[in-house]
């Protein structure tokens, strides 16, 4: 036997709609008061964060001013450093710029065969190497030192022209005159490097 | 009993009317109750959401203007600051290094001198490199100053110089010439073997061969450049390159000879040997004897 009046409900149907109704309310109140704390303390978190950034800005202001002071204190020492540069900078171009001819005569005395005597040495402006001697017996040394000076390892000389050779017949010897275009320092500058930089064998 | 049903009929009618009645006045009351209890139930919502609406209105939108205000201000401040930083420290050290900056200097200027009042002095180097490689001066004569136009170029003191000896010591001559730290470039030259005169009996043909060499030479000087017009990252990326202040000491510096020169003369025309004095130790004879040394004016 069942129990009476278990299938009806005794609840006014209003008053559940009140209930839930009200549970929706709470609800509403609880994620609206949620949301407004959140926004609240984005806001605040907001201010905050700013008033610390503005008080970086400041103290990096006041870092900067220092630091222009000290500036200002040691211009004079970077002035003087940039007066160096300048200077060193016009040394160094004149160096890179220089024959050295300290070298380029001694590769020639190297480059001399024995048979050969050189009576004058003629270095213009515009890089060009007179040389003019006596060969004897022949003509055959003067071959050899073109071949020598043209053949030089140092890359001092970029094109050796026989200019005159004449034989002497009361001397017995030839009177030739070479003129060797010389390379410029900064072609013998990185001739040099490469042959430096080249793997020994 | 007709009298009657017209009564309740009209008791009826009565009650309904005040029931209606009452029912009426009663409404607006239940109504107004109605509102505010629902208004109440929600003024937490409402108040959440004023709260809410107010922090957006007052607090968010203008901070978050003010933050990205300062998040731009910040990465200037910060760049400006590191920049800074840089040429504070770059400064700095240069000032820890004063000792060397002062010493470069000073090896910068004896390479390229600053002033043309320094020509007699290079002429003397010239002398003294002969005199340390045992070769005779046979001339020497300023040839003129070659003005640059740029301030960052040196001018150019042109020389002309001729020396004899024998081959070793030319050559020793050319050598010494090319590592002096006060720059002389050579321009060109001849170098010729001199032929001894034989029927001259003052020569002593034990002396071996003789030669001689004409140079064209080019020494410099470079004033002081202005730079008041220099910003501090103009200074701070100019390069000072050390290995050119290296090669520059390792050159040889040959340090003017000291004479007292005593100034202020009765007669300019005469010579008078008296008025100079030397200081002990001092070589008071620059050129040597043979040299035929000549300084023309200078523009």
């Amino acid at each position: 036997m069942t129990e009476p009046f278990t299938d009806i409900n005794f609840v006014p149907d209003d008053l559940s709609a009140s209930r839930l109704r009200q549970s929706r309310k709470n609800q509403a109140n609880k994620y609206s008061v949620v949301i407004a704390a959140l926004i609240l303390i984005c806001g605040v978190s907001l201010f905050v964060y700013n008033l610390r950034q503005k008080a970086n800005i400041t103290k990096s202001r006041g870092k900067i001013s220092e630091l222009q002071t000290t500036i200002d204190q040691l211009k004079e020492f970077g002035e003087s450093g940039y007066k160096l540069g300048t200077r060193l900078d016009a040394v160094k171009l004149i160096l890179s710029s220089r024959r050295d001819f300290s070298v380029l005569l001694n590769e020639v005395n190297l480059q001399t065969p024995s048979n050969i005597v050189l009576n004058t040495w003629k270095v213009q402006e515009e890089g060009i190497l007179q040389l003019s001697g006596d060969s004897y017996p022949s003509y055959n040394p003067i071959a050899v030192f073109q071949k020598n000076l043209q053949d030089s390892d140092k890359a001092l000389f970029y094109n050796v022209k026989l200019e005159s050779a004449k034989l002497n017949k009361e001397s017995g010897k030839v009177d030739f005159s070479i003129n060797i275009l010389l390379n410029s320092p900064k072609d013998v500058s990185i001739a040099k490097e490469v042959i430096n930089g080249e793997p020994q064998q | 009993m007709e009298n009657h049903n017209n009564k309740d009929n009209i008791d009826n009618k009565n009650i309904k009317q005040s029931d209606v009645k009452l029912h009426e006045q009663a409404k607006p009351s239940v109504l107004s109750g109605i509102k505010l209890n629902n208004i109440l139930s929600y003024l937490v919502t409402l108040i959440a959401v004023a709260v809410a609406v107010l922090s957006i209105l007052v607090l968010i939108i203008p901070q978050y203007g003010n933050y990205q205000a300062l998040q731009s201000e910040k990465i200037t401040v910060e760049s400006e600051l590191s920049t800074i930083q840089a040429h504070a420290g770059y400064l700095q050290n240069l000032y820890s290094l004063r000792d060397k900056l002062v010493a470069n200097i000073e090896i910068s200027e004896q390479a390229i001198p600053v002033s043309k009042d320094r020509i007699p002095l290079v002429l003397d180097q010239l002398l003294q490199i002969a005199e340390n490689s045992r070769v005779e001066v046979t001339d020497q004569s300023l040839s003129g100053v070659i003005e640059s136009e740029t301030p960052t170029s040196p001018n150019q003191i042109k020389i002309q110089m001729g020396v004899s000896g024998d081959h070793v010591n030319i050559m020793n001559f050319i050598k010494e010439l090319e590592q002096a730290r006060n720059l002389v470039d050579i321009n060109s030259f001849e170098f010729s073997y001199v032929e001894l005169d034989t029927s001259d009996s003052s020569i002593d043909k034990s002396e071996g061969d003789k030669y001689a060499i004409k140079m064209n030479l080019t020494s410099y000087y470079m004033p002081e450049i202005n730079v008041s017009s220099l910003t501090v990252d103009d200074i701070v990326n100019k390069q000072n390159p050390e290995d050119i202040i290296t090669k520059l000491g390792q050159m040889k510096y040959y340090d003017p000879k000291v004479i007292e020169v005593e100034v202020g003369k009765d007669d300019p025309f005469t010579d008078d040997n008296a008025g100079i004095q030397s200081q002990p130790g001092a070589d008071n004879s620059p050129i040597p004897k043979d040299a035929d040394a000549e300084v023309s004016s200078v523009e």
